[in-house]
């Protein structure tokens, strides 16, 4: 089973790449570039049109203020690029407008910036996708009635390309980017030579454009916050500054200034053919202007096809910019604390996984929320980005008071003239469109907010409770271990169980059974073992109490171990599924304070005949560890009563800062045990553990491995979902391993 | 398809080297990679061909540490590689790893001896941190 999803995932996702390879999977420039700015090209690709729209509704006369309102906006194109290139200077870790408003605006419009920028990114994939998915039904009309699986199944393509590595990706994708700048170019050439002495004139020149509002300064605001739709996807090189070539920064800013000049002459370009083409646009099912230029520039033909192929392409692959930011941004707010630990997760091929497939399914539910309507998720659109924006001016601002670079007085004035007309044009854009859609999105930039805030005091409650920096490492002996075997049936198991029990010599050692049939073999087998039969009832519950009154009787520093022995017919998780009561009782009982859980599996073919009386010689514990913290300190110290041949502790490197920290606490807390740290190069602590126990060559009759998991049980079991699943994931992949013995060994917070 | 689409691209070169390095495992990567940045530094002894107890000034990545407080004030011992061989440096009495971590680069020099279960090491070593072949 496990095989068959293995080469699946090979075939879907690519090999599995080791951390080392990381530096591999850096973008240089010419990828870096497509892969950043196709979402904001897209943009420029529609900021025309947005202001024709506008305009239009002063009548034809009013059209040709098109050029001078699309100097002003690539002014503030110009400007914010100029912003986000010091941004990528000053930050270079990326987190573009979370950042800067993290550290230099405080906590919440931190969070503010972040969680605006995640929903924009969502909205960004569920309408780019859509709108490829209108182009498409426009050229197949059949496909309309299966229009919300064909927008899912290119989320899903996106996310499957993405979840094969960013640079992968991003060499997919560069075709279609470049294709499309490169036909814009072409058709801007094309169509300046041909104004020489007079430009062709648009077919809908002579469309009639009714009057439906004067020409007052309120509509040419409105004209220019539409036009300020080319400003979208401007954020997106800031937040990934990390996944650049070395050196990042310079690389980034390099990359965006390239983009910025793309765009801005791309846009003044196309608004002054339109305006010289009298192109008039008035509805939304029309030809877009893009390709109404391109039809009077080519006269129809190839060159009007190609155009809006391109342009199609480059809506779909704003979604992949998305892709690159969303997942990312993710990871850095994991760092920060602000979300799920699981998001810094890096997958086969170094991506972040979890945020592709986070990314994924919002954008899909919104999809299918919105019925992949185009004209109602377009309205939810342009407020996340300028909150963000606005944020990062200020933060940026702020920074510059503060530190007061030569040249800081110009800069600062850059930003304070950049975030008030973001700020203005953010106003503009929730009064114009709150009604329409932008409503949603307001209200769910607080709950985010709150998400967000709440897993920050959740995790920071949990540090608390975790670290204790007086606490040392006490001296615990086998005297404190009391040992209960649980027997389900007399087998092998059972014997194994015994043998290990008694080679510890705990405290006190007794055998809990639900029926008294077995007395007779069993006293005959075990004479020095009792014996006991728990009452009638549920299994879980009458087990619970009996150790709990047991419980009662034991001091702090004693440690209560239920032993769990079973039996497989075969190394396979159908024999583990049909055995519900024991994975029940073992699931249960992780959940009772005081009571340590130790699994004994054998697996049927692993059977041997041996003297029930003869002890393993050897006892290697092996304790799992990430963090100096009170949850690995009493699982030390649970190791310390097992009368081992070797305690060790080991740790697998999964994030370098991390292992340093836990290296120097090692020698600081003066825990009396070597500490193993070595590399995992699949990532995945399961298999790396499992070489490593494989090295003590464990036979489960002379040489016994026992490893213990630290694991901590939150109250809230929903919490447990903010925690790496990492003591699950070691059990299920030691579970059918000869001759080791895993034990949980919980911490309550 | 990645390699259909090939001709298409500005940037063959790369893509072909980085298509071909898929066909190595990440161990044969990891060992020529750490052969070919071994090279760039300057006067340092392959590990392959160190001599025992001589004076030698080696290179290698961090590829393991054990750290044990047990021992008087605490021992360090780092496995090192470079592509040619292994060999396990050994600090005595120190309270930080100061910089040793996996991954990191170091260049060390010292007198090789061996351990009680036969591998190579070197005591107290004096080391400087270098650029590794992780970055750029």
């Amino acid at each position: 089973m496990a095989k068959g999803s293995d080469v699946l995932k090979r075939i879907f996702v690519g090999r599995p790449m080791s951390y080392g390879e990381l530096e591999h999977t850096l973008l240089p420039k010419s990828i870096a570039l497509p892969v950043f700015s196709s979402d904001a090209l897209s943009s420029v690709a529609y900021a025309t049109q947005e202001i024709l729209l506008v305009l239009g509704l002063a009548g034809a006369a009013a059209l040709h203020l098109v050029v001078p309102i699309s100097f002003a906006v690539a002014t503030l194109l110009a400007l914010v690029i100029i912003s986000y290139r010091q941004t990528v200077r000053a930050y270079p870790t990326g987190g573009g407008a979370y950042r800067v408003a993290h550290e230099n605006l405080g906590k919440y419009p931190g969070l503010l910036a972040a969680s605006a920028l995640l929903l924009d990114y969502v909205l960004t994939v569920a309408v780019s996708v859509t709108a490829g998915g209108d182009a498409v039904i426009a050229a197949i009309p059949n496909l309309a009635p299966v229009k919300i699986e064909l927008t899912l199944l290119f989320v899903l393509f996106v996310a499957l390309m993405n979840l094969r590595g960013m640079k992968e990706s991003g060499v997919f994708f560069a075709v279609p980017t470049y294709g499309f700048i490169l036909s814009v170019f072409v058709l801007l050439a094309t169509g300046f030579v041909k104004c020489v002495g007079g430009c062709p004139i648009a077919e809908s020149a002579s469309y009639h454009l009714p009057v439906e509002h004067a020409l007052t300064a309120f509509l040419i605001l409105k004209a220019f916050t539409a036009g300020t739709t080319a400003l979208t996807g401007v954020e997106a090189i800031a937040d990934g500054v990390p996944a650049f070539r070395y050196p990042q920064s310079k690389n980034a800013a390099t990359t965006l200034t390239i983009m910025g000049c793309i765009s801005i002459s791309m846009f003044l370009g196309v608004s002054w053919l339109a305006a010289h083409m009298h192109v008039t646009f008035r509805h939304e099912d029309q030809v877009p202007v893009l390709g109404q230029i391109a039809d009077t520039v080519f006269n129809g033909g190839i060159g009007f096809y190609i155009v809006q192929t391109m342009t199609a392409a480059i809506l779909i692959l704003a979604a992949n910019t998305a892709f690159a930011d969303f997942p990312r941004l993710s990871s850095i707010l994991a760092i920060d604390r602000f979300m799920p630990r699981q998001m810094m997760n890096r997958g086969d091929r170094l991506v972040f996984s979890n945020g592709i497939l986070a990314l994924s399914l919002l954008a899909g539910a919104l999809i299918v929320g919105f019925k992949a309507d185009l004209n109602r998720l377009i309205q939810l659109y342009l407020v996340g980005v300028f909150i963000s924006f606005t944020l990062s001016q200020t933060g940026m601002l702020m920074h510059w008071r503060k530190t007061r670079e030569p040249g800081w007085k110009k800069s600062a004035a850059i930003n304070t003239f950049g975030a008030s007309i973001t700020g203005l044009v953010l106003c503009v854009v929730i009064a114009t469109k709150f009604m329409q859609g932008a409503w949603m999105v307001l209200s769910a930039i607080p709950f985010v907010m709150f998400i967000m805030n709440s897993i920050n005091k959740h995790y920071m409650e949990v540090r608390e409770e975790l670290v204790d920096p007086a606490r040392v490492p006490a001296d615990r002996r086998p005297g404190n271990q009391h040992m209960v075997i649980y027997v389900h049936e007399i087998n092998a198991a059972t014997m194994r169980a015994v043998r290990y029990a008694r080679s510890i010599r705990p405290n006190t050692l007794y055998a809990l059974s639900r029926t008294d049939a077995i007395r007779q073999e069993w006293e005959g087998l075990y004479p020095d073992v009792p014996l006991e039969t728990v009452p009638a009832g549920p299994l879980t519950k009458t087990v619970k109490e009996r150790l709990r009154e047991q419980r009662k009787d034991l001091s702090d520093d004693d440690f209560l171990t239920l032993v769990v022995p079973e039996v497989f017919p075969s190394r396979s998780w159908l024999s583990v599924l049909l055995r519900p009561t024991l994975l029940r009782l073992k699931t249960t009982m992780l959940r009772e304070p005081g009571v340590q859980v130790l699994n004994i599996p054998v697996v049927e073919e692993d059977i041997q005949a041996v003297d029930p009386n003869r002890e393993p010689a050897r006892n290697y514990v092996v304790v799992l560890v990430a963090h100096v913290d009170n949850r690995t300190l009493n699982a030390i110290e649970y190791a310390e009563t097992l009368r081992a041949t070797e305690v060790r502790a080991v740790s697998f490197d999964l994030d370098p800062e991390t292992t340093e920290q836990l290296g120097n606490d090692w020698l600081t807390y003066r825990i009396p045990h070597p500490l193993e740290i070595e590399a995992s190069p699949s990532r995945d602590i399961g298999v790396s553990l499992r070489n490593y126990v494989r090295n003590f060559e464990p036979d489960g009759i002379e040489r016994v491995v026992t490893v213990v998991i630290p694991e901590f049980i939150v109250q809230q079991k929903r919490h447990q979902l903010l925690h790496k699943h990492t003591p699950l994931v070691v059990k299920r992949k030691l579970l059918f391993e000869q001759g080791v013995v895993v034990v949980s060994v919980p911490y309550f917070i | 398809m990645a390699s259909a689409i090939l001709p298409y691209f500005p940037i063959v070169a790369p893509l072909n080297k980085f298509l071909n390095r898929l066909g190595q495992s990440p161990e044969e990567l990891s060992a020529e990679n750490l052969r070919r940045w071994a090279a760039t530094i300057p006067r340092v002894t392959p590990l392959a061909e160190a001599p025992p107890r001589e004076r030698v000034k080696v290179t290698g990545v961090v590829q393991k540490i054990r750290i044990d407080p047990r021992e008087g004030t605490g021992s360090i011992e780092a496995t090192l590689s470079d592509g040619t061989g292994e060999i396990v440096a050994r600090w005595l009495g120190r309270q930080t790893l100061a910089g040793v971590r996996l991954g990191a680069a170091l260049v060390m020099e010292g007198i090789i001896g061996t351990t009680p279960d036969g591998r190579r090491a070197i005591l107290n070593p004096q080391y400087d941190l270098v650029e590794g072949p992780g970055r750029g």
